[in-house]
């Protein structure tokens, strides 16, 4: 729908031709350019996490990636809810369907399946490259759903409800705590979250990941699901 | 910021440029200032 693009110190946003289509109106675009909004004051927000150990980058890259995509999403939302208080039937179809969607998307066992195939796969080829190219698409699909999932639910329980996101493949106690600390964090306005990474470990253990520092480089271990 | 529109007629894009305007608006709002230069809406988005 849209994305932000670097241009030397500027920053330029694209937006999608499919956004003025039959199915958009000035609400569901108003979702997006308050998304992308959000994705910038977020870069002015949050902490810098460069440090000397490459597992504390990876973690601290996931989980801030992740807590964007949360704050944009909630802050977005609130600006709907606050300048149209009347919501329009194209707004109104958009979130039935991300309702049902994102849920549907991480309930798909076939995305469970298919990392489980990797995990069976790596223990043969023993490639921890090959294992996280193969798997990347599906951990960041699966990730950004799930973190959409949680941050509709937020927002408006009765969008969807939590109940219907737990026990799902990929969300347990570990996605629920790294959700609930977004949740938290959020509502508090908070935007340094390192003290998340605990949890960001844990979460991508879902996914059949654990990385480990070596001298000047890393391994990662590559975990039974 | 610049609102650059590569689709539609003349009168669609003046259209959509009302609406873009906006955006910033709302841009031009926070201080310190956004360092967002453009908006873009090009033919071909996966470019």
């Amino acid at each position: 729908m849209a994305k932000i693009v670097n241009v030397g110190d500027n920053i330029v946003i694209v937006l999608s031709p499919s956004i003025f289509t039959e199915n958009n109106d000035n609400q569901t675009r108003m979702f997006i350019y308050a998304h992308e909004i959000a994705h910038v004051t977020n870069r002015m927000k949050f902490p810098s996490i460069s440090n000397n150990s490459f597992t504390e980058n990876q973690y601290l890259y996931n989980l801030y990636s992740l807590y964007d995509e949360y704050v944009a999403d909630r802050l977005a939302y609130n600006v709907i809810e606050k300048i149209f208080p009347v919501k329009s039937d194209y707004w109104k179809a958009l979130i039935k369907s991300e309702a049902q969607l994102f849920p549907l998307f991480i309930s798909d066992f076939r995305h469970y399946d298919a990392i489980k195939s990797e995990i069976k796969a790596f223990r043969v080829h023993a490639d921890v490259e090959l294992y996280m190219k193969n798997i990347k698409r599906i951990f960041d699909d699966v990730s950004l759903a799930t973190t959409h999932s949680f941050s509709l639910s937020d927002s408006d329980p009765s969008r969807i409800r939590l109940i219907d996101l737990i026990n799902l493949p990929f969300v347990n106690e570990k996605t629920i705590a790294l959700m609930t600390f977004f949740k938290g964090k959020y509502e508090e306005n908070i935007f340094n979250i390192h003290d998340g990474i605990d949890l960001i470990i844990d979460f991508m253990t879902n996914l059949g990941m654990r990385f480990d520092d070596r001298p000047n480089s890393y391994y990662c271990y590559v975990l039974d699901i | 910021m610049d609102i650059i529109i590569d689709i539609g007629t003349l009168e669609q894009k003046s259209q959509i440029e009302q609406e873009l305007l906006i955006f910033n608006k709302i841009v031009n709002e926070f201080d310190p200032p956004l360092k967002i230069s453009q908006v873009v809406l090009p033919l071909d988005f996966d470019r």
